[in-house]
């Protein structure tokens, strides 16, 4: 049920911050007040049924002016105060694209730990260094994302545009081919290593409202919510790690349930330890 | 493990500041002009 809850937000994800349907008939963007809010998600603007903003094409634009967007960093920081990375595993329709094409049967390979660490550089260095030294929007021109909410359609819809194809385009095109074809292989290897957003988002992951909460009292250490998490994390191990997205599949094991930072005994009152509890008269061990 | 809830607190309360002043600068006068525009970079012709 969860695991449909999932499909479900995934694809309300995709549809609603996507929903200007005229876009696509007329070859226009929405230029309504609604392209003043910044997404939290990956969802290109440029896509031309987009109703909202790109939040790291936001932060780019402003680099690129010298200037930091505090209100796209304060959109995206009271996001990630309030669910950690959880719009990455229930909303962000790249993300959904990722879960659904690891489903192809085939050879399947883990991603070095090392690699967690890129998104911040991919941050750090497309998103703000370089916009701020070249004026221009690197992360933009090389996001697989907008190539196929954005560049793609927009190709397909426009000969003008069609006209202006040249060695960017296909560059575009072959990084989303390359993301595409890994993620037949690998759990979600743009958002793990790549995503300038869910780098933003894991730094909230310790402090967020919401907390993923494990019982070690009900836990028999099996290692299956490892096997059905998108980003292969054993939530048992570390429940704030930076790679999780907060998806909930998870919670299907009742060691583990979504709970709040300031709920101190998510599981009721801590059980006596079995061991103990065979020592001493009259108590019991869940 | 205690002092997250202070954590949270401080956070939220710190990005409510950041989301406020940038409200305050008519940041997102600037955001929707910049989303109404097409993003020649997500196309591939920027």
């Amino acid at each position: 049920m969860r695991f449909l809850a999932r499909r479900i937000s995934q694809a309300l994800g995709a549809i609603l911050p996507n929903a200007w349907l005229p876009g696509f008939l007329s070859a226009t963007l929405y230029q309504g007040p609604l392209k003043g809010v910044c997404t939290p998600l990956l969802n290109c603007y440029a896509c031309p049924s987009a109703l909202l903003s790109c939040p790291i094409g936001t932060l780019q634009h402003f680099a690129a002016g010298g200037n930091v967007s505090w209100y796209a960093v304060g959109t995206l920081s009271v996001v990630g105060a309030s669910v950690g990375r959880m719009t990455c595993g229930t909303l962000c329709p790249f993300g959904a694209l990722q879960d659904l094409l690891y489903k192809f049967r085939g050879w399947k390979a883990s991603l070095p730990h090392w690699t967690r660490y890129l998104r911040y550089a991919v941050l750090a260095v497309l998103v703000f260094i370089i916009p701020y030294l070249t004026r221009e929007n690197w992360f933009s021109k090389l996001c697989p994302v907008g190539t196929l909410m954005g560049a793609l359609p927009w190709v397909t819809m426009s000969a003008d545009i069609r006209s202006m194809v040249h060695g960017l385009f296909w560059v575009k095109i072959a990084i989303l081919l390359f993301f595409i074809t890994t993620a037949t292989m690998v759990k979600r290897p743009f958002c793990r290593a790549i995503c300038p957003l869910g780098a933003i988002f894991s730094l909230f992951n310790k402090s967020s409202f919401l907390q993923l909460a494990w019982d070690p009292d009900t836990c028999t250490r099996c290692g299956k919510c490892r096997e059905i998490c998108p980003v292969d994390i054993r939530p048992d191990r570390n429940r704030t790690d930076p790679d999780c997205l907060r998806c909930l599949d998870c919670t299907r094991c009742p060691s583990l349930k979504l709970t709040t930072v300031f709920h101190r005994q998510p599981f009721g009152e801590t059980a006596v330890p079995a061991t103990v509890a065979s020592s001493v008269p009259g108590a019991s061990a869940r | 493990m205690k002092g997250r809830p202070i954590a949270f607190l401080v956070t939220a309360v710190g990005a409510a500041s950041v989301l406020l002043c940038g409200i305050f600068r008519k940041e997102i006068a600037e955001v929707l002009v910049n989303g109404a525009l097409l993003c020649l970079s997500c196309v591939g012709i920027g």
